[in-house]
């Protein structure tokens, strides 16, 4: 299952409990400039980051970018990791933050409205005819605006508070993006 | 149980999505009658809600190959010293915060508090400007100057590096990208609005500079490490908040 940060929470807190006492010993080591620790988090955590990047960026080669990205970012403020929540939220957190910087980044670039493209303009949007269609590449095609709100809510747990605060914008306009991408999504899975 | 489309299934789907966040009340208590007897909506609520569990169970994605090699080789050595250990614990109660520390904190927590507030203001007024940033922030490190041994090996170096300067770099690319976007959106802003977010920038950017100044005369302190640090992201929250409000304008 995707990192999901409520749940994250609750699972560790049985098994892992981090606190500013108990930081598991490769965080503390990596924290501390042991490559083999931080390494092996690359290892425990990456699939999460790399999971969140491709199904918020919907692009493989940028997707590997950006968990790069991540892992360099987090190497770098490893030290100032203080156990004040579980170390899976917080690199989830930053993994979000850089996430979000890039697509806003890619879509200035692109398109400054691409999400906000209508249903029909999504509906002609052409998918391989008769392939099936998958959730995730469902995911994959749905615009901007409505992928970010439906891998953060749907995929990875966020409440519709937190995702406002994330994107900027208020918890009814994440719900109304969040029933559009389902609503899309349908569609697509539809066809 | 029909199929048919009725007045009542337009109402239905708008509060579907309310519904499915478990809001309830008389109009869903309708809501939940017109399933019960629409199997149009029916079908959608289900299709809805299954996409929904669905995507809650999604495992995992692998990428086709290990990133870790283009990873080690952008890793920056700690720098010597760099006892990282002694922030991940220096809240704890067997490490009270001595009186040197203390003074060292309130002396440099002006910077901080400056930032903070402009901060504030700058994401409260929902502005837009382009990054007036005095304080040349330098650029990310090409890779042609990054070491060429392995990525372990440039960890294992202990030459000493400036605390600061590692700080810049790393927040370099994303404030030069996001500055490029406001700089891009500056022309259909209003000029008052310019003019205050970038007051607010120049402040951020003096914190900066002074707190880089007191890392690069004590380059070992966690403190002014993190400060330089919350500095930096309180920049970049800013930047971002903007950009995105941006879109908007």
């Amino acid at each position: 299952m995707a990192l999901r940060p409520q749940q994250e929470t609750s699972q560790l807190a049985t098994s892992r409990p981090d606190s500013a006492l108990r930081i598991e010993p490769d965080v503390r080591g990596a924290a501390a400039g042991d490559a083999d620790a931080f390494q092996r988090l690359y290892r425990r955590y990456m699939p999460r980051v790399y999971s969140l990047c491709v199904r918020m960026l919907g692009d493989q080669a940028e997707s590997e970018e950006a968990t790069q990205d991540v892992f360099v970012r987090l190497w770098d403020k490893l030290p100032l990791y203080r156990g004040d929540s579980a170390f899976s939220t917080w690199l989830h957190r930053l993994a979000v933050n850089v996430v979000l910087s890039r697509m806003k980044v890619r879509g200035t670039e692109r398109n400054r409205f691409a999400g906000e493209e209508t249903l029909e303009q999504v509906s002609l949007r052409s998918a391989p005819a008769g392939a099936a269609m998958d959730l995730e590449a469902a995911i994959a095609m749905l615009p901007a605006g409505a992928r970010r709100v439906f891998v953060l809510h749907d995929v990875e747990g966020y409440t519709h508070e937190e995702i406002g605060d994330l994107l900027g914008i208020s918890a009814g306009g994440s719900k109304a993006q969040l029933h559009r991408a389902r609503v899309i999504l349908r569609k697509t899975l539809d066809r | 149980m029909t199929g048919e489309r009725t007045k009542d299934c337009g109402r239905a789907e708008e509060l579907l999505a309310d519904w499915m966040e478990g809001e309830s009340g008389p109009e869903f208590t309708a809501l939940e009658a017109h399933l019960a007897t629409c199997s149009s909506c029916s079908a959608l609520a289900e299709d809805l809600r299954r996409i929904a569990t669905t995507a809650a169970s999604l495992p995992d994605i692998t990428p086709p190959r290990d990133l870790w090699p283009e990873i080690a080789m952008r890793l920056t050595p700690r720098q010597a010293g760099y006892v990282a250990g002694a922030v991940l614990t220096r809240h704890s109660a067997s490490h009270p915060v001595s009186s040197t520390r203390r003074f060292r904190i309130e002396r440099w927590r002006a910077p901080l508090a400056a930032a903070a507030a402009v901060l504030v203001v700058a994401t409260g007024a929902l502005l837009v400007t382009r990054s007036g940033d005095n304080a040349p922030v330098p650029t990310a490190a090409a890779p042609s100057e990054a070491p060429a041994a392995s990525g372990e090996a440039i960890l294992a170096s202990s030459q000493p590096v400036n605390s600061a300067q590692l700080l810049s770099q790393s927040y370099a690319a994303e404030i030069e990208a996001l500055t490029t976007i406001l700089a891009n959106d500056r022309g259909i802003l209003d000029t008052a609005t310019v003019g205050v977010l970038r007051r607010n920038l120049e402040v951020i950017d003096a914190a900066i500079q002074e707190s880089r100044q007191a890392l690069e005369q004590d380059p070992a302190s966690e403190l002014l490490t993190e400060q330089l640090n919350v500095i930096y992201d309180m920049k970049l929250e800013m930047l971002r908040r903007t950009v995105i409000l941006s879109s908007g304008a």
